[in-house]
């Protein structure tokens, strides 16, 4: 080869490659973004812990600790965890039981419980019907002398503006 | 520059741009995988779920916390627990509320405990350093 056809292949190839860059450029951004974006909410799916757990935790207290509805007997002082006193199932023990804040309480758990077949309901103070999930327990139901069986639901409600299950207008 | 100066110079930028980005990738996964924050927002959920169970729980009881933590202070008080790494901003601590019933209170303090229990005793949340047979 000349040394015309030299210079013209070394020019070529010096565009060759910077087009070879340009596309090579725009795919490595690409690839990058791609990467970021997956790694991104990894902090938060490591940390993650089911909403469920969470409810469920907290409402153990329901149906297991004398201060919320189970039944103590009044002699001996003996709790019996999963029995619930009816006399005891109203606001007034909810709202020593469990108690939101006054002014953010509707970002934390709330909850509704009902009495499958007592057909009877209470509800904490910030509960505003926007339930995310519902809990079923198997529980009894202390009403005067008798004992009968019946399912608790624990409708619950977290924070409703971040779940928008309730619409502000 | 002639043909075989220009195409070396190319092949190693190529060579610097790949290494870079690869460092790059590598150095934030690793970062990631190693997080110290992700360690201690486990922890305080962690203690956070356990005072959920432990007040649900009836009568008295000890759980002792499965994992060794004496990498961090921690604060129990009444509404709330925090995980601290030691000396680092108030902003920065990891802190976890929670709702007791009228009558039931937390507290206390642990630093740099290898295991930590968390107690239920008359209606009180303890936060506190196991003894030697829990």
């Amino acid at each position: 080869m000349n040394k015309k056809g030299e210079a013209e292949g070394g020019a070529y190839d010096v565009a060759r490659k910077s087009v070879y860059w340009m596309v090579a450029g725009v795919m490595l951004v690409i690839a990058i973004l791609i990467y970021a974006y997956f790694l991104s909410g990894m902090d938060a799916r490591l940390n993650y812990t089911p909403e469920k757990l969470k409810a469920e935790t907290i409402s153990l207290r329901f149906t297991n600790i004398p201060e919320c509805f189970a039944y103590q007997d009044s002699e001996t002082g003996r709790v019996y965890p999963g029995i619930i006193d009816l006399s005891k199932f109203n606001s007034q023990t909810m709202d020593q039981c469990y108690h939101t804040g006054e002014e953010k309480g509707y970002e934390e758990y709330n909850f509704r419980l009902s009495l499958q077949d007592t057909q009877q309901e209470v509800m904490t103070n910030r509960y505003f019907h926007g339930d995310q999930f519902t809990l079923f327990r198997d529980v009894l139901i202390k009403k005067g002398e008798m004992i009968i069986p019946d399912t608790l639901l624990i409708y619950v409600q977290a924070d409703i503006f971040t779940h928008n299950t309730v619409t502000v207008t | 520059m002639n043909k075989k100066a220009s195409s070396i110079v190319l092949a190693i930028g190529e060579v610097i741009v790949l290494v870079t980005v690869m460092w790059m990738v590598i150095a934030y996964a690793e970062r990631l995988a190693n997080s110290e924050r992700v360690a201690k927002v486990s922890t305080a959920d962690n203690f956070m779920l356990m005072i959920n169970t432990l007040v649900g729980t009836p009568g008295e009881a000890v759980v002792a916390y499965p994992h060794n933590i004496s990498r961090y202070n921690m604060i129990l008080n009444q509404d709330s627990i925090s995980v601290i790494s030691p000396g680092e901003d108030k902003s920065l601590w990891e802190v976890r509320k929670f709702n007791l019933p009228q009558g039931y209170g937390g507290e206390g303090v642990v630093q740099s405990k290898e295991k930590v229990c968390l107690e239920k005793k008359n209606k009180k949340i303890l936060l506190r350093e196991c003894h030697a047979d829990e």
